[in-house]
């Protein structure tokens, strides 16, 4: 059992807390990723789980036993890092084998597991060689080894694709996600990249300003964001959120709320459909602004005759139909209308 | 133009040349006097106006050969010098590591201590220490003068250790600290090899400086733990100079330094420009 827990947790540097009221449960073996923009304190709990950082106020969990006090190695938790710190004095070989040893774990044992991991990650080849003669990929399979070869209780990952390029993020994403799925090892995953986040995890956490805003699988976030900051952070192209009497004052809605100042809606851009006579809420006219052809898909900028700017996503093929200053119609797909309170921000159906 | 461009290089090159070759004579020519003066008879060296050409003795070095006060007061520098370099880096390695990584409360108040206490002049804690070496019987031992010399070496060590040290990326002791290592042995087996250059180049300064110290040998020793610099001017007698004495054991004095400079000197300037450690 290696659950983790944190009850009312609370963290302040000086005199700005930084995390407040923190309430999360990560079951055994379960890959969550913690989400949300740069200083929304993911990182801190991260750490915190880790015995980087004390907790200033509630409780920390871990496999049932109170952790509030143990020092990191206590913990028997690995982690992964962004800038890899592989400890850059030893050989891929040692920076392996640095914990087993530390651990005074019989020699032959030792030998037996560095081999087992860097078989499992391709290292076999550069075990003699130094993290400054290792390419980025390397490095990080290095410290991938380095965080399994220990057979931890947990895995904690702080933005570890960050630093590679977009192709061997790709790859390593897979391989961190297959890695976890082998070893069932819960996993706790930070990053600020909600495609990491959609794709790996079983559960997403978004975070912003020390609170956890909505946590659950990634299409529940997706289908059904608890609030206006889950729904624009989630999914890529953003959600188009906007007052409910800019974009639908011109409308016949078939569905959703009624027209309000105090609502917003919001729109994601692969549900508004073009020049389409499908059933759906109109939204009226509009000019094309811009149109970015990625190939398999294109994204429209728009602007409604009420000066509403949207974003569409369409298919590649969009640009033989649709040129550059065109009027299109524009609907929204019947039951993809999402209505939040404007001030509070929170999902209203 | 591009002719005119090239004359212009080759000009402004000749006076750094130029210039750069003056540096050199200005600043090497006294040590060249002391060599030639420690070459010289005693005649020849007195000579007024000074011998530019002369035929070059030994006799100086013959006579430091067999002159047990010298002999002494340089092995007595060997001892101090040896002591008080591992006693800094024993001191300032833990310290600078507390300063850099450790929450240590009031870190930025022993930074302005140790620039402070380094820019004191050594002779001022001379005189009030004075009596308390005698008391202690620190008083002229080699102990008590390498524990003097920390005063000066000691904030230098540090604050040089310390800019080391923070050229490592801080997620490295961290990784290191879930892995279960202790604060000791990250220090041993993670700081102190990756900064070894830099741990060279303070060992070097701190040895070439108290090496070449003389004003705390004077107050704090008396005859047994004198130290090499006491030695050469021990040739000035009441009533004359040994010039050729004096300058012949200035040069065997400053050979040890001038050979472990030579030696270190990689060391120095790799450790000085310490870059950022690839984690």
């Amino acid at each position: 059992m290696s659950d983790i827990r944190f009850t009312n947790a609370h963290k302040k540097f000086g005199d700005v807390e930084v995390i407040h009221n923190l309430n999360l449960h990560v079951e055994d073996g379960e890959f969550i990723v913690l989400v949300g923009p740069s200083g929304c304190a993911k990182s801190t709990t991260l750490r915190m789980i880790a015995g980087l950082e004390r907790m200033t106020g509630g409780d920390l969990h871990n496999g049932g036993k109170r952790a509030n006090s143990m020092t990191a190695a206590e913990r028997n938790i690995s982690m992964v890092f962004q800038s890899y710190a592989l400890f850059p004095n030893m050989s891929v070989r040692q920076n392996l084998s640095f914990g087993l040893k530390l651990r005074k774990t019989r020699a032959t044992v030792v030998d037996h597991e560095v081999a087992r991991v860097a078989g499992m990650l391709g290292l076999d080849s550069l075990l003699d060689r130094k993290p400054g003669q290792l390419s980025g990929g390397q490095a990080q399979r290095v410290a991938l080894g380095r965080a399994m070869i220990r057979r931890p209780d947990a895995f904690l990952f702080d933005e570890p694709l960050s630093n590679l390029d977009a192709e061997l993020r790709v790859q390593m994403r897979g391989e961190i996600s297959e890695m976890q799925a082998n070893l069932s090892t819960t996993t706790v995953y930070v990053t600020h990249d909600q495609v990491e986040a959609m794709t790996m995890g079983d559960r997403i956490a978004v975070m912003n300003k020390g609170e956890i805003l909505q946590i659950g699988a990634p299409a529940d976030l997706y289908e059904r964001p608890a609030n206006t900051f889950v729904a624009g952070f989630i999914g890529s192209p953003r959600m188009n959120l906007m007052p409910a009497r800019d974009l639908l004052a011109d409308a016949e809605p078939t569905d959703g709320p009624a027209h309000g100042a105090a609502v917003t809606v919001g729109v994601r851009p692969e549900h508004i459909l073009v020049n389409s006579e499908a059933e759906g809420t109109r939204i009226g006219d509009a000019h094309v602004l811009r149109i970015e052809n990625l190939g398999h898909e294109a994204h429209l900028h728009v602007r409604t005759l009420r000066g509403i700017k949207l974003n569409v996503r369409t298919d590649g093929e969009v640009h033989h139909r649709i040129a550059q200053g065109a009027r299109v119609s524009l609907t929204v797909r019947p039951g993809m209308l999402h209505t939040f309170h404007s001030s509070t921000g929170e999902c209203l159906a | 133009m591009r002719r005119g461009g090239r004359l212009r290089e080759q000009f402004s090159l000749g006076w750094a040349c130029i210039f750069t070759g003056a540096m050199v004579l200005f600043s090497l020519f006294p040590v060249y006097w002391v060599l030639a003066t420690s070459l010289k008879t005693r005649r020849d060296g007195l000579a007024n106006p000074p011998l530019w050409i002369f035929d070059p003795t030994a006799a100086n070095y013959l006579k430091l050969w067999t002159h047990e006060t010298f002999k002494y007061t340089f092995l007595n520098s060997v001892i101090v010098t040896g002591s008080g370099v591992l006693l800094s880096l024993a001191l300032a390695i833990p310290t600078a590591y507390a300063i850099v990584r450790m929450k240590v409360r009031g870190r930025s108040l022993v930074g302005i201590w140790l620039i402070l206490a380094y820019m004191l002049p050594e002779f001022l804690f001379v005189l009030p220490m004075f009596s308390l070496y005698q008391w202690t019987g620190l008083y002229d031992t080699h102990v008590g003068l390498a524990l003097m010399y920390q005063v000066h070496v000691l904030p230098l060590s540090i604050w040089l250790l310390s800019s080391f040290f923070r050229e490592i990326n801080p997620a490295i002791d961290e990784a290191a600290r879930i892995e279960g290592a202790s604060h000791l042995h990250i220090l041993a087996r993670i700081y102190i090899p990756c900064t070894l250059p830099g741990m060279a180049a303070t060992a070097i300064l701190n040895a070439i400086w108290i090496w070449n110290e003389l004003a705390i040998a004077l107050g704090l020793t008396f005859s047994k733990a004198q130290t090499v610099t006491l030695g050469v001017t021990g040739f000035r007698g009441y009533a004359a100079l040994d010039w050729g004495a004096m300058t012949g054991a200035s040069i065997i004095a400053i050979i040890p330094m001038l050979l472990f400079a030579l030696v270190a000197q990689k060391h120095i300037v790799r450790g000085l420009t310490f870059g950022a450690v690839k984690g």
